[in-house]
């Protein structure tokens, strides 16, 4: 997996569950963890997919003709890496 | 009373008109070549002030109506209104076929001479001259909304001992209400306008403003925020400033206080279908609850309602809406204790799954941060939610060479203690510039 984009995106949902939970921090993730028992609820997940297009400059869910929407944080990442752009 | 005879006191020899290349007296104003009593309706659409001000003033009570529209507009637009003002005669810039057994002149002599040739059955003597102004509306083709000449100066101040020592600037489209009612405030009280070029920028108006000691400036909330970006910019003879087209938020209205601490400031609330409703003048946002008790204006459902009598409409036009006795103004409102706040447009408020934002609102809470000057807050589409809120936002001078990201980072901690969570934006990016239209308003879509 590559892993700058992983903490990337690790680092947006940190920030997102943060604002969205009073400062609280969020518990541990690992690849297989469920995205919907992570604490962020859909608008939380809506935050942090334009958050990583304003980092990343793109948004796999846009890019991708597929309606996928990913069940695990690894899914997530591999989500972002096979829509990465060359030049990112 | 018309036109004309609103002018009858002033002082011919005293400067009416002021544009970079020439300056007209109230006796160039005056064309007694204009002879006309006819039940016609004339349509004006032309960039040259100073004859669509002759015609104005020369043709108000003696031609059923006077259509103005805006001689900037795209083609297609203008032709859309023009075939439904039903003319008769018009006197436009732009190159147009003759439709609707309309007569089109672009020479003014040419076209005096056409209306003074044509004779009616009988005189035609008319306090209640048309004027139809256009608005943009919300639905993309402006809709033409009827005045006359007293609904449309039904708030201007005529005074002659003060107006005279009056100099106004002005901003926008004379065809337009808000250019209409300072062409109109400038001309009855016998004062000066000053008149730039529109397509100089913001920096080069005011300095224009600047050389002839504009006294009086009327403008939009987003144009006082991007003078106030301008320290260096002066208009040192300024002493009354008004705010319209836009919500006026408290921190505008301190900046401008603090600036011109001698100014009478005051912001008012109008549109080109109601006129003027009302004007605030003590530097608080929002108006007090008692102007309710005026009986013109009531709140249902958070949104200002106005009183029909008030409002006017082209009765003709399919654009008319219910005849019912108040109409709703599309402004959302908010009460507060005993004063009402405007939230913003009703039309454009954003969904996010079910929960509903008004972008006014959240832009009012960011420029209450003291290092943000200004901000845009719109829709972006989202594969989640279907759309979430984001915003631009322009930063005060001094926090230009700080680490934006912290800034930002800051802001967006703030908001989480101010808003509820589907209101705050998602991503904010500060910007040099926020777009705004012809109208000197925040440019949404």
């Amino acid at each position: 997996m590559n892993n700058k984009l992983k903490n990337i995106i690790l680092d947006t949902f940190k920030d997102v569950y943060s604002s969205q939970n009073d400062g609280e921090k969020m518990e541990l993730i690992d690849e297989d963890s469920i995205l919907l028992e992570s604490g962020i609820d859909s608008l939380g997940f809506a935050i942090v997919v334009t958050k990583l297009e304003a980092i990343l400059g793109y948004d796999p869910f846009t890019i991708s003709s597929d309606p996928y929407y990913p069940q695990t944080f690894g899914e997530f990442v591999k989500f972002y890496d096979k829509y990465k752009p060359d030049d990112v | 009373m018309t036109f004309k005879k609103k002018l009858e006191w002033i002082e011919l020899d005293k400067r009416a008109l002021i544009f970079p290349n020439k300056i007209y007296k109230y006796k160039d104003l005056v064309d007694n070549n204009i002879k006309i009593n006819s039940n016609l309706k004339i349509v004006i659409s032309t960039s040259n002030i100073l004859d669509a001000l002759k015609l104005l003033i020369n043709l108000d009570g003696k031609v059923k109506s006077i259509i103005l529209i805006p001689p900037a507009i795209e083609d297609r637009i203008f032709s859309q209104i023009f075939i439904t003002s039903m003319a008769d005669l018009a006197f436009v810039d732009r190159d147009i076929k003759k439709t609707n057994n309309t007569l089109i002149f672009n020479d003014y002599h040419l076209f005096i001479t056409a209306i003074s040739d044509l004779r009616s059955a009988e005189n035609f003597d008319n306090d209640a001259c048309e004027w139809f102004i256009t608005t943009s509306g919300t639905t993309g083709t402006p809709k033409l909304i009827k005045h006359t000449f007293s609904s449309l100066t039904k708030t201007t101040k005529v005074d002659y001992k003060k107006g005279k020592d009056v100099i106004w600037g002005l901003l926008y489209d004379y065809t337009r209400f808000a250019g209409l009612q300072v062409l109109l405030q400038s001309i009855i009280g016998g004062s000066t306008l000053i008149i730039p070029n529109f397509e100089w920028d913001i920096i080069n108006k005011i300095k224009f403003f600047s050389k002839y000691n504009v006294t009086h400036l009327s403008a939009t909330p987003t144009f006082w925020r991007k003078f106030m970006m301008h320290p260096n910019l002066e208009l040192n003879r300024i002493r009354n400033i008004t705010l319209g087209g836009e919500i006026a938020d408290q921190k505008i209205l301190n900046l401008l206080s603090k600036r011109f601490t001698k100014a009478k400031i005051r912001h008012i609330y109008a549109s080109t279908e109601a006129g003027v409703a009302f004007s605030v003048s003590d530097t608080k946002a929002g108006f007090p609850l008692e102007f309710l008790n005026n009986g013109k204006i009531k709140i249902i459902d958070n949104q200002l309602f106005i009183l029909n009598s008030e409002i006017n409409y082209l009765k003709e036009s399919k654009n008319v809406k219910s005849m019912d006795q108040w109409v709703a103004s599309g402004d959302f409102v908010e009460i507060i204790d005993d004063r009402v706040f405007f939230r913003g447009r009703i039309s454009g408020l954003i969904n996010i799954g079910g929960d509903k934002v008004l972008p006014e609102k959240v832009e009012q809470v960011l420029t209450s941060f003291k290092n943000i000057l200004s901000a845009k807050v719109y829709a972006k589409a989202n594969p989640i939610m279907g759309q979430v809120v984001i915003a631009d936002i322009i930063l005060e001078e001094n926090q230009k060479y700080l680490n934006q990201n912290d800034i930002i980072k800051n802001i967006e901690k703030k908001l989480y203690t101010l808003l509820p969570k589907y209101m705050i934006p998602a991503t904010i990016k500060v910007v040099r510039t926020i777009e705004e239209n012809t109208s000197g308003k925040v440019k949404r879509t």
